[in-house]
């Protein structure tokens, strides 16, 4: 799958654009959960995803390329120094990945030299001439201008290997590493249908997605994965008997009187599934249904597997699970491939990050749960 | 120069006489215009929805908007008393999330109790410190609260990391129905519009809000401690942003640094849209409930129709703009 | 040097009469403006000076007669052909840019540019010529606002002369001035009578005259009252008669009111300063009786009202109230039972939203009256309803619930009045009480005001309207460029013994 060298020039530049103005509005707005960074960092993969591929490869994508966590080696990188600039740590996606980084960096034993972009191309440009002078022998780039990219890499060292971090960064990069919004909506749509096969053998009244239209095409992704998972369990939904609700909800305050009052239209559903883009939305949902009685009358199911849905998913009730993004496992990722290119293994252009469904079952695989 | 025509002199004074002698300068107006406009607006739009939507019209629904409004509705009520005052506060909405992540916060590590005592004293923080830039320092409360805004937003994400922070065992300000099946954010919104009526209607603190936001330059002439009382409203304004954002934090079991973003100018829009003017001395407790009840009706209606969101922020933009021209009108016909 | 200049007649105005809504305001006015001399313009407020040099400018449009200028004559002028005309008006207020340079605000909306781009060199050494040329050592790079206010109104001459200016009209330019700026100003009118500048003075001052003026003029109802080439010369009192006409024994005194010996002054200022305002006042209020303050817009007798009130603040000097120290703010000038009626009515007196109740019983709100919790509707009724018949408030049966804003000016003042005989002040400030209320009424807040000092009320009113003096006030003090020039006792006070004394 060739996704960046070829890209449209028109595709590259809207991509760019909408990346720049979500960038900024992140900055504002500082978007709370993993879930809404993610979303504003990965405008530029998705969107040229959208541009370039038919519907084939889409379905390529949600059906999984991903490469495994592999945690870097003790002692493997000694001697080795690496850099890596950072999108906007005073966001917590961005800080995640980048203490993943770091710890990872730690056990491998390379030196790591820290920049953080703070979501200006400018700043990250001064970051690559920083590393030159450092003698850093690779990096990872996380600057959020992708237009700005090509600009970076010819400013920085050459001739070393260079991981973009979901946002393409020039002929420079080696290897594209990042979220997949389609296929992490796909898990999780999938999740929610085995769980309404199960309950109600895939009998829905309702079908309720809190979205986020700002967003844009990562809202897009995500929702659309999400339909597209559940309806590979539980057959297409069916609009005639079905209501289709999409609701402009990316927040919690929004989303529990958008769903309050939908509650409140569908007085007969007794079966309503709940998707959002985040797992705020999705808590939110359940606050309303609980309010208005209904709670067994819903199934959610979320996106980031946020701490406030920790104890909802251990629990076993309506709350089905949440597709992770794992923002805090990006270096056991990032960290050995940079190492392994540095030393000049050939490494996969691709390095797309799994996305896993994380239910009452596995929850304890990865969080504490214990305090529920 | 003399700045006064002296040759129109004599035919304003035979206007001014012929006037008195009459005993008035205008024919008298109707009490309250505003008022009976938003009844009859309000009465349209429940009468549409109630004919659109057969869910519209029901116990349920109508306790579902009035709970919806609560958390706006407790902030606009100190707001209108700013706002006769000739004051705004555009802080209250992300003072309201900062306290809500400052109780959900500390109640991770302390007693719930404490933690929402804290979360209030936040509040009243917040409104000593508007209250001291507004009236001591002598900023303009848009731009004080306007820095505000942003203030108390960025440390309610700095409180949390930027995350949602959950809560335990604190629904009942937020979700209980203690009384005939009332929800509690419901009865406290109507505590907290029948104690601003009162205050504003029958209190000399009333008075004097509304001599200040009439005319500020008479209303020192004849000795009102302005500066004070617009500090007491800025104080009641962070008190009830803290009572907001707890009730938010309670409904929602989590508080998030986000919640009640953009609520200011729904706020400022109720108020305005109630009848008050933006340049002070006007507006009431009932028309700004009137002003809350029109937005929510809207809103909920809109949402009951399954109408796509996209119009209900158009709808409600052409509110705003309504409400704003309906001030600019007001202002312009009345006697002067 | 009179003699040495041309004399030829720049301007000249023949029987011109304007009307405003039927009623004649000029009733055929005759004048000429010659080159190389002053023409003073005298005449009290109403006269007609203001509507005449309005003609002049282009302002407004004569109902009859002509205006010649430079050997065209015209039926009227619009303000462009009097600028063509080189007809300049210098107003009272500056109206200049004080954030931009002497050179740019002489040539303020006309700066000097090429292709869009301001020649500023170009700029500052034609500023430069223009300073040489009528002697004005000013710096055209300093800042407007570094300047004293008498360098700035030369410099808005200079703006009005830096283009072919043939006859100036200057409209009380000294009302805003110092004294010594007052000397800068007329050495500059001096070097431009001696360029040949036909010149309009507009004054309030007879003894300006006396410096400045070559030809005098003075307007009374409209009619040329007088007119001389001897404007130097012209006795004093003639002079006065012609503004005040018959006027002067129209009105009627109060009855002489008796005040104790040992009444205690309810307020009292000894050698008193307030810096920019006025200067050794000194004036002593008793109990029940009425004291004018009078004195020219300007010339700080509002000011001296305004510090009894705790308004204006004291600099220098002494202020007692009730025996004891001054107030220091408004709030706490009503403790001391002290009570103002401003100028303003609208914009410092009246809520005009609220009620008439409301703005009635308004003093109470401010706490130091004995404050309450809840607010009193029934009382703001009930003492709407007592002052309305005492006072004769005119006003529909729901009046106490009405906004004021329905009621008459000369109801409103009532009504402001009212606010502080319902809060049982001691001394009353009345700042031109009857300043845009109609002959009746005035005439019953006379009665009112009366009234209160015969029960004990001691009433300091500042007022520029001379009848009002001679109608309400037991004595006077006469104020001019911020000093107390004459105090008149109840024989002295008359119509031409106030007008010498502000004039002076």
């Amino acid at each position: 799958m060739i996704r960046f060298r070829r890209g449209a020039q028109i595709a590259s530049l809207v991509a760019a654009a909408a990346l720049t103005l979500s960038a900024c509005s992140s900055s504002d707005d500082a978007e709370s959960t993993d879930a809404a960074a993610t979303a504003t960092v990965e405008e530029s993969p998705s969107e040229e995803v959208v541009v370039e591929e038919t519907s084939e490869e889409t379905a390529e994508v949600a059906s999984g390329e991903f490469v495994e966590f592999r945690g870097a080696e003790p002692g493997s990188g000694e001697g080795v120094t690496l850099g890596i600039i950072a999108l906007d740590d005073s966001i917590p996606f961005s800080k995640s990945v980048s203490d993943g980084f770091k710890e990872q960096a730690e056990i491998a034993g390379a030196t790591l030299i820290f920049c953080d972009s703070k979501l200006d191309a400018a700043t990250a440009l001064a970051c690559v001439k920083n590393f030159e002078a450092q003698g850093v022998q690779g990096y990872m780039n996380f600057q959020p201008v992708a237009d700005a990219g090509q600009e970076i890499c010819d400013a920085g060292p050459q001739g070393v290997p260079v991981i973009a971090i979901d946002i393409a960064q020039g002929d420079c990069q080696t290897a594209f590493m990042g979220a997949n919004n389609a296929r992490a909506g796909f898990i999780g749509g999938e999740g929610l249908g085995n769980w309404v096969k199960e309950n109600w053998d895939c009998k829905i009244d309702a079908w309720i997605s809190l979205e986020d239209f700002g967003v844009g095409s990562v809202n897009d992704a995500r929702m659309d994965g999400q339909r597209e998972g559940f309806e590979s369990v539980c057959g297409p939904i069916d609009e005639a008997t079905t209501q289709v609700r999409e609701l402009d909800a990316g927040r919690q305050d929004i989303a529990l009187t958008a769903v309050t009052d939908t509650l409140t239209a569908l007085p007969d559903a007794s079966r309503i599934a709940v998707v959002a883009i985040n797992d705020d939305g999705i808590s939110a949902a359940l606050a309303a249904a609980r309010t208005a009685g209904r709670e067994d009358q819903i199934a959610v199911s979320g996106m980031g597997v946020d701490k406030i849905s920790h104890c909802e998913i251990a629990s076993g009730g309506q709350w089905a699970g949440s597709a992770a993004f794992f923002p805090e496992r990006y270096g056991e990722i990032g960290i050995p491939y940079l190492i392994d290119a540095v030393n000049g293994v050939t490494i996969p252009k691709e390095l797309l990050v799994d996305h896993l469904y994380v239910t009452e079952n596995n929850i304890g695989d990865f969080y504490d749960v214990s305090g529920c | 120069m003399n700045t006064m025509d002296e040759g129109t002199v004599p035919a304003v004074r035979d206007e001014v006489s012929v006037a008195s002698t009459l005993g008035l300068s205008r024919p008298p107006r109707r009490q309250l215009p505003e008022t009976l406009a938003l009844v009859m607006v309000l009465g349209a739009l429940i009468l549409l929805f109630t004919l659109t939507s057969p869910v519209f019209f029901t116990t349920n629904n109508m306790l579902n908007m009035l709970t919806s409004i609560a958390v706006i509705g407790i902030m606009a009520v100190p707001g209108t008393i700013l706002l006769v005052a000739g004051q705004v506060d555009l802080s209250v909405a992300s003072a309201a999330a900062m306290c809500g992540m400052v109780t959900a916060t500390l109640a991770q590590s302390m007693a719930l109790g404490s933690a929402v005592a804290i979360g209030l004293a936040v509040g009243l923080l917040v409104g000593v410190i508007n209250g001291f830039f507004v009236t001591v320092v002598g900023v303009n409360s848009l731009i004080v609260t306007l820095g505000g805004l942003a203030t108390f937003f960025g440390i309610g994400q700095l409180i949390g990391d930027g995350q949602t922070v959950l809560i335990r065992d604190f629904g009942y300000i937020g979700t209980a129905r203690p009384f005939l099946n009332i929800p509690m954010p419901v009865i406290i919104f109507g505590i907290t519009l029948i104690a601003g009526f009162i205050v504003l209607k029958y209190t000399v603190y009333g008075r004097q809000v509304y001599a200040i936001g009439a005319n500020p330059v008479a209303a020192r002439l004849v000795g009102i401690p302005s500066r004070r009382v617009i500090f007491v409203a800025f104080i009641l304004s962070g008190l009830a942003a803290s009572v907001a954002g707890l009730i938010l934090v309670s409904q929602l079991g989590a508080a998030s640094p986000n919640n009640a973003r953009g609520y200011e100018l729904l706020v400022v829009t109720a108020i305005v849209l109630g009848g008050a003017s933006l340049n002070g001395g006007r507006g009431t407790i009932i028309g700004t409930f009137l002003g809350l009840m029109i937005i929510q009706v809207l809103s909920t209606g809109l949402t009951l129709l399954n109408v796509q969101s996209f119009w209900q922020s158009i709808a409600t933009g052409i509110l705003l703009i309504i409400a704003v021209s309906f001030d600019r009108l007001r202002e312009r016909l009345s006697p002067s | 040097m009179l003699e040495n200049s041309r004399k030829e007649i720049a301007l000249s105005v023949r029987g011109i009469k304007k009307s405003f809504g039927g009623v004649e305001v000029l009733h055929g006015i005759d004048l000429d403006a010659t080159s190389g001399r002053v023409l003073a313009l005298l005449g009290e407020n109403g006269a007609g000076k203001s509507t005449l040099v309005k003609i002049i400018s282009g302002d407004y449009e004569p109902d009859s007669g002509e205006i010649s200028v430079a050997n065209q004559t015209f039926s009227k002028l619009t303000p462009i052909t009097a600028g063509n005309l080189g007809i300049r008006m210098i107003y009272q207020e500056i109206n200049d840019a004080g954030t931009l340079s002497v050179a740019e605000n002489i040539f303020l909306g006309r700066l000097i540019s090429k292709k869009g781009f301001v020649q500023w060199r170009q700029m500052r050494r034609e500023a430069q010529r223009i300073l040489n040329d009528l002697e004005v050592d000013i710096d055209p790079n300093a800042l407007m606002s570094s300047l004293r206010v008498g360098e700035r109104q030369v410099i808005e001459i200079a703006r009005a002369l830096s283009d072919k200016a043939a006859i100036l009209v200057l409209d009380e330019p000294t009302a805003a001035l110092s004294g010594d700026e007052v000397d800068t100003l007329f050495e500059f009118i001096d070097r431009l009578r001696d360029k040949g500048t036909a010149m309009i003075y507009i004054t309030h001052r007879l003894d300006e005259l006396r410096r400045v003026a070559d030809d005098v003029v003075v307007l009374r109802d409209g009619n040329l009252a007088l007119s001389s080439s001897d404007a130097r010369n012209i006795d004093r009192s003639i002079l006065i008669e012609a503004m005040v006409g018959s006027k002067i024994d129209e009105f009627g005194r109060p009855k002489m009111n008796l005040i104790p010996a040992n009444a205690e002054p309810l307020i009292e200022l000894r050698d008193a300063a307030s810096a920019g305002s006025f200067e050794d006042a000194n004036l002593v209020i008793l109990p029940g009786e009425v004291v004018a303050l009078y004195g020219k817009v300007g010339s700080g007798i509002s000011e001296v009202a305004e510090a009894a009130f705790g308004v204006q603040k004291i600099t220098a000097g002494e202020l007692f109230i009730n025996g004891g120290p001054p107030a220091r703010s408004p709030r706490n000038a009503i403790g001391l039972g002290v009570g103002l009626l401003p100028a303003d009515r609208k914009r410092e007196g009246a809520f005009l939203g609220l009620s008439s109740g409301m703005n009635l019983v308004a003093p109470f709100w401010s706490g130091v009256l004995g404050g309450t919790f809840w607010a009193n509707g029934k009382k703001e009724r009930t003492s709407f309803e007592k002052w309305r018949t005492a006072l004769r408030i005119r006003v529909s049966e729901s009046g106490a619930d009405k906004a004021i804003s329905f009621l008459s000016g000369g109801n409103q003042q009532k009504v402001l009045l009212a606010r502080w005989l319902n809060a049982g002040s001691k001394v009353l400030v009345l700042l031109e009480p009857t300043r845009g209320v109609d002959v009746g009424a005035r005439q019953e807040i006379y009665a009112v005001i009366r009234q209160l000092a015969d029960e004990g009320v001691g009433i300091l009113i500042s007022t520029s309207d001379y009848e009002e003096v001679v109608q309400v006030a037991d004595r006077a003090v006469v104020m001019s460029a911020g000093k107390i020039t004459s105090n008149l006792d109840y024989h002295e006070v008359s119509v031409v013994a106030l007008t010498d004394a502000s004039g002076g």
